[in-house]
């Protein structure tokens, strides 16, 4: 027997209910815009292992900073502004998804916030499918620029500025053979090449050779003992942590590094870090790092109030990360405010004509292709040396001030 | 519920779902939650292949999401390093993990429970390891680009749709056949399975490369929807993943995976935004369906179906009275010649030592066809080691079993069971998650009865040992000793050459035991042969026509059951034990 | 020398795998399961350790025995709350009786991570050291002083901790539950308290391993994933429920995976453990040191 048409229609208007239903269940908060509506952007930061949560702990405090003093003047376009984080856990696969998300779901019109490499290399390509402004805050790999997207601007550090400070304090030293330590992603391996390729031009004679670890790794003597059996002049060290402080550590157990033999150089920027002396005490006393921010950096106005907030809100020590993460967020604002829109094509525009004086100095891109490409190129930086173990930054010993060579006279060499 | 008919309606709800899913599109436009749909479809794809490994086959691997990656790794490298597109790279995946799955399946044969788990963990870990580590070929964790298929995302959805609907209906097929009797045979009793003549190697190693090649399908789709593939997707923590769906939606059913699934991952996206509270809230999940829902969702639908309340032993033998020749007509008849015929089963100076214990000393005798032959001694004196050889579940150290003439000391359970030589174990074996119907079945259709034959034999033999009203049931609802009756069944539905029978009588009500000892008379009528362990005197007087008494692994007398019983070494062994034996029965 | 300086730290950290391994191996030995949260069981340990001592200043000597105590809790309401149902009403378990363990624990493993990261945060703690930083020179050899200390201390728990399972009148328990679990309960043991023993016993040991392995390895959510792994590897390779077995296949492990990080590959040391692993049971299923059960 056939339903009447009665019942068939009902039995349909019913069926297509249920299902509407279902697909709001699905969609989630589908239903959105609305005038007074907050601007999105979105976030992504490793805020659990294996990522460096310690670095997208400090980006996080200075974007809530910057979100703070922007909304509390009114936000941009009339509009307030706000963050939708997504946790990267600094995994390439779960930055991608979380990308995809940020935009196709949360409908945000800038993403910032990144902080590893290989995490930014995927999600700058969601980024440039989709069109969307992406402002990379700490991630240093050269491949980010050289890919040279129009979506992407580098307003914070990268691997070739590390790269040669590193290599010119090795050649002002005169050093004869350097092993670098570096880990297994695009950040480390990109580093280590690049410090052997600027070595190679500025002091030729040099005997250099890198190995890579696994950044989950939590021993590193099958890499340390022949280290000590057959000791370099210095030791490079390019993880990020928690393996930095833990080879940082099995180094000096070792007696390896630092010594009166051998130098110990850390170029990732760690010792700043708010767990570095939590997890590193005398292992860290002699050694050499590589530093975005020390007290004698001047600090512009801007940079001035976001210090002061952030030292009421805490009492921990400044941080470049905190100023890096604070520079990306006013900047995009900058860009909404300049083109007067959150339309990609007119942000991006914007951001290219950038001329910004920021935390810590005037900020522009170049456009210049390669490594330089959108890239802020005069990010100030210092070499530094740890003298006494818990020394905040500001106290360690000055070896090279932004923008002068290194002065070996400040050096003390290990016993 | 028979496996048949519970499949049946599993059809029907996973119909229905993938019904659903396929029309979403139509009211959902938005690409994150279709992503987040087409990633479920990933999931729901790994799950079933791992449920038919696990749930239906009972091999619990750790390796699920390790196939998944190793067949997005095979289509992204072949795409990386050779330019090979992706219609060519799928299905190079689904060939490439089917027969890692398979050189698996080989090498873990010998191991089960705790070993087969962190075995597979093992291996997982080595592969992930592997990839992770070959920076210049995989790019380890940076995550390797794999081109996209150009087509929309909801191409894709479809695309993703296909191949599940795909992937269902051929583990419908897989289990609908007779496929799916003898993986839940291996899954609830492997040494059982094989005796009843399940080739257990075979189809364990079927079960481990089809689960990889679904694995492997499901892994190159998603590469190519991802577009950006990691050592990540085949962590630890992947895998449980996949268990655990697999766990809250019902492990084995087809219906289980899926609702597990959609339901988990969605959950997991759905929580994102509140506060990473997702990892928490799906740990206590799983935690309180594995305590208290451990057949999960599906479960719950189980648990509504009325299940027949359970007839006691006595009621079920007193049926058994009603006569049950039909099943007679079936039966091949044999008229017992024993004088002039060669022996059916002949044991030449077999011997077994297990380390320093020399549980059976070179013995020999010879059964003649069509006699029912009592195999008597002492506990520990090496009756059920020389039924365990016979049965080729040991291999004697020396010696020659011959089977209707021909040496079969080195023939598998399986095929000896083929042969027509079948047994029942001391300690029941059945299959205690099939019904007693579906016990039968698998015997059936492993000694090669085509299915309405074996149907037919088994509701006839059914009948005939007063089971019929419990058929249906799960048989581990069954009372011990209707248990022990559809092992014994087991034994009959095809007529069988010798079956060997360890205690069938211990430890069951008199009634069953009558019911049993009239059915051996009556096959033995047929021609049938029989070697019966036993300690119950009197019935082996009863049935037996010869008897052979071990004592200490060596044959001390073997004849007419009169003249055995009654010879001096025989009563001498036994004195020993005498008291014991008739405390306790 | 770097073979002997090689060989020697292969063994120092075999000792402290073995503290891990022993616990599991008991576990499987008494209970027939395996245990997938018993890295979080040394999670727990490093971090009752490294916040114990940082936050109240107290001396680490204290803390050792404050994060025994806090693995055995942790494994004690885990068997009480998660196991005991498995054992309790074990005939009546048609369905799932093997998997139960696996996906019990599992979703315990889960929860003690999530749990960690919420509450204590994703930030690593590294405990201090027991010993001022020092470095001992025993003839070509410099030996680091906390980390020979850490051996010592593990040799010396693993010493009670088979003292105690072979002589006392609870470990003599513990054996007959092991060797027959309805036997033992007839003969009046109590299989409960004997279960809940050994999970505390197993909890407490891991533990321990994480506190002294705390001022090398810091503590993190998921630090417990490294040490559970090579755990289940020794483990099977030593033969399931043998704590001979285990003792010798973590120094095994130790020493091999420490010559061949250096002279085969360091990219794949975590795998060669595993390789061998699997080729053992390739022709031995049971392991080193395991007995062939009986099957029919």
């Amino acid at each position: 027997m056939k339903p009447t048409g009665f019942i068939r229609k009902s039995m349909r208007r019913a069926a297509s209910l249920s299902f509407a239903a279902l697909a709001t269940i699905l969609s989630g908060q589908a239903h959105e815009v609305q005038a007074a509506d907050p601007i999105k952007i979105g976030v992504t930061l490793a805020m659990s292992p294996p990522g460096s949560v310690i670095q997208g702990t400090q980006l996080r405090d200075g974007l809530s900073i910057a979100l703070k003093m922007i909304n509390d003047q009114g936000g941009v376009l009339g509009r307030p502004v706000e963050l939708i984080y997504e946790d990267t856990q600094g995994i390439p696969e779960k930055a991608r998804a979380a990308a995809e998300k940020l935009i196709t779901k949360d409908g945000v019109v800038a993403i910032t916030g990144e902080h590893q490499s290989s995490s930014g290399l995927a999600a700058i390509e969601v980024a440039h499918r989709y069109h969307i402004p992406y402002l990379n805050s700490n991630a240093w790999s050269d491949a980010i620029r050289s890919k040279g997207y129009p979506e992407v601007f580098n307003p914070g550090n990268y691997n070739t500025r590390v790269a040669l400070a590193v290599a010119e304090v090795m050649a002002d030293l005169k050093l004869k053979r350097i092993v670098a330590i570096a880990e297994k992603t695009d950040y480390g391996i990109g580093l280590a090449e690049l410090i052997r390729d600027l070595l190679k031009e500025r002091s030729p004679g040099t005997e250099y050779s890198y190995i890579t670890v696994d950044r989950a790794g939590k021993d590193f003597l099958p890499v340390i003992l022949p280290l000590r059996a057959n000791p370099p002049d210095a030791i490079v060290q390019l993880l990020l942590p928690p393996a930095a402080y833990i080879m940082i550590n099995q180094l000096h157990e070792q007696g390896v590094a630092p010594s009166s033999k051998t130098w110990l150089y850390e170029a990732s920027g760690v010792a700043d870090y708010p767990d570095f002396w939590k997890n590193v005490q005398d292992a860290a006393k002699g050694m050499l790092t590589f530093g975005l921010y020390h007290p004698e950096m001047p600090l512009l106005p801007l940079g001035k109030s976001v210090a002061t907030a952030y030292q009421a809100g805490t009492n921990r020590p400044l941080n470049r990360l905190m100023f890096q993460g604070a520079d990306s967020l006013f900047l995009i604002v900058e860009a909404i405010k300049a083109a007067g829109s959150t339309k990609p094509d007119a942000m991006i525009a914007a951001l290219q004509k950038t001329e910004w004086v920021g935390t810590r100095g005037t900020v522009t891109f170049s456009n210049e292709k390669g490594f330089k490409f959108q890239q802020w190129l005069n990010v100030p930086y210092v070499t530094l040396q740890v003298t006494k173990v818990n020394q905040p930054i500001d106290e360690m010993q000055l070896v090279q001030g932004p923008g002068k060579p290194l002065d070996p006279a400040k050096l003390t060499k290990a016993k | 519920m028979d496996t048949r008919r519970r499949l049946k309606l599993e059809l029907r709800v996973a119909a229905f779902l993938l019904g659903i899913i396929a029309l979403i599109p139509m009211v959902v436009s938005n690409d994150y939650w279709l992503g987040v749909l087409i990633v479920s479809m990933y999931f729901a794809m790994v799950a079933t292949g791992w449920n038919i490994l696990a749930g239906y086959t009972g091999q619990f691997s750790f390796a699920p999401a390790t196939f998944g990656m190793l067949g997005a790794y095979v289509t992204g490298l072949a795409g990386f390093h050779f330019g090979l597109p992706a219609f060519a790279g799928i299905p190079a995946a689904v060939v490439v993990s089917a027969m890692i799955g398979f050189l698996l399946g080989r090498i873990v044969l010998r191991l089960h429970g705790p070993y087969l788990a962190l075995t597979t963990l093992a291996f997982a870990e080595v592969v992930r390891a592997a990839i992770s580590n070959s920076m210049t070929i995989t790019r380890g964790d940076l995550g390797l680009n794999v081109e996209a298929i150009p087509v929309s995302r909801v191409g894709y959805y479809y695309f993703f749709l296909g191949a599940l609907l795909l992937v269902v209906s051929m583990t419908f097929a897989l289990l609908r056949s007779r496929a799916g009797l003898f993986l839940q045979a291996i899954r609830d009793d492997e040494i059982a399975a094989s005796s009843r003549g399940v080739n257990v190697v075979t189809w364990k190693v079927v079960a481990f490369t089809l689960s990889a090649a679904i694995g492997g399908l499901a892994g190159a789709l998603y590469a190519h929807f991802a577009q950006l593939i990691s050592p990540e997707l085949g962590l630890l923590s992947q895998s449980g993943m996949i268990v655990s769906m697999v766990v809250i939606g019902g492990m084995g059913s087809l219906v289980g995976p899926l609702a597990g699934a959609f339901l988990v991952y969605y959950l997991s996206e759905f929580l994102r935004d509140a506060g990473g509270y997702q990892h928490i809230v799906f740990a206590l999940l799983v935690i309180i369906f594995a305590r208290f829902f451990r057949e999960g969702l599906w479960g719950f639908t189980r648990a509504l179906t009325p299940v027949t309340a359970m007839p006691s032993g006595t009621a079920a033998a007193a049926n058994s009275k009603s006569d049950g020749d039909r099943s007679i007509s079936t039966a091949r008849v044999v008229l017992p010649d024993a004088s002039t015929s060669s022996p059916i089963l002949g044991v030449e100076t077999l011997s077994k030592s297990f380390g320093g214990l020399q549980a059976v000393k070179s013995v020999s005798f010879d059964v003649a066809e069509g006699e029912i032959v009592g195999l008597i001694g002492p506990n520990g004196s090496g009756k059920t080691t020389l039924l365990n050889i016979l049965s080729g579940h040991y291999r004697a150290d020396t010696g020659i079993v011959r089977l209707d003439g021909q040496a079969v000391q080195n023939a598998r359970t399986n095929e000896l069971a083929g042969k027509g030589l079948l047994r029942m174990f001391q300690l029941t074996r059945i299959f205690r998650r099939m019904s007693a119907f579906d016990n039968l079945m698998v015997a059936g259709r492993a000694l090669g009865l085509d299915e309405g034959e074996a149907q037919r034999r088994a509701n006839a033999l059914l009948q005939d040992l007063g089971l019929t009203g419990v058929a249906h049931l799960d048989a581990g609802r069954l009372s011990g000793g209707q248990a022990k009756l559809v092992e014994f069944g087991c034994c009959f539905i095809v007529p069988p050459r010798v079956v060997l029978l360890d205690e069938p009588f211990a430890a069951i009500h008199p009634t069953i035991k009558d019911v049993m000892a009239k059915f051996i008379l009556k096959r033995n009528a047929l021609g049938q042969t029989f070697v019966i362990v036993s300690h119950d005197m009197p019935i082996i007087a009863e049935l037996c026509t010869t008897a052979v008494c071990m004592n200490a692994g060596e044959v001390i007398a073997a004849g007419k059951t009169r003249d055995v019983l009654s010879n001096p070494l025989v009563i001498e062994s036994y004195l020993g034990e005498e008291h014991d034996r008739t405390t306790h029965s | 020398m770097l073979v002997a300086d090689l060989v020697i730290n292969g063994l120092i950290i075999g000792f402290l795998y073995a503290l891990m391994a022993i616990g599991l191996s008991l576990i499987f030995g008494v209970l027939r399961i395996v245990n997938f949260a018993h890295g979080e069981f040394y999670m727990v340990g490093a971090y009752a350790y490294s916040l114990i001592t940082l936050s109240s200043g107290i001396s680490p000597w204290f803390a050792l025995p404050l994060a025994f105590l806090a693995g055995s809790l942790v494994g004690l309401v885990s068997e009480r709350l998660l196991v005991r149902p498995l054992y309790a009403g074990y005939a009546n378990w048609g369905f799932m009786r093997d998997e139960y363990a696996v996906i019990v624990t599992f979703g315990l493993s889960l929860l003690l991570i999530s749990l960690a990261d919420k509450i204590i945060g994703p930030f690593s703690y590294r405990g201090p050291t027991l010993l001022p930083p020092s470095r001992i020179e025993l003839g070509p050899f410099l030996l680091n002083g906390n980390r020979l200390l850490a051996a010592a201390l593990g040799i010396a728990i693993l010493a009670i901790a088979v003292g105690f399972v072979r002589y006392s009148y609870w470990g003599k328990q513990i054996q007959a539950v092991a060797q027959n679990r309805l036997g033992a309960s007839l003969a009046g043991a109590n299989v409960n308290v004997v279960s809940s023993l050994v999970f505390a016993i197993s909890g407490g040991l891991a533990a321990l391993a994480g506190a002294l392995l705390a001022p090398f390895i810091a503590a993190t959510p998921d630090v417990g994933l490294f040490p559970a792994v090579k755990s289940y590897v020794i483990v099977v390779l030593g033969g399931l429920g043998s704590i001979p077995g285990s003792i010798v296949a973590s120094l095994l492990l130790g020493v091999v995976e420490s010559l061949a990080a250096v002279y085969i590959s360091y990219d794949y040391r975590d795998t060669f453990g595993l390789v061998v692993l699997i080729l053992v049971l390739l022709f031995r299923p049971q392991g080193l040191f395991g007995q062939k059960g009986r099957e029919v």
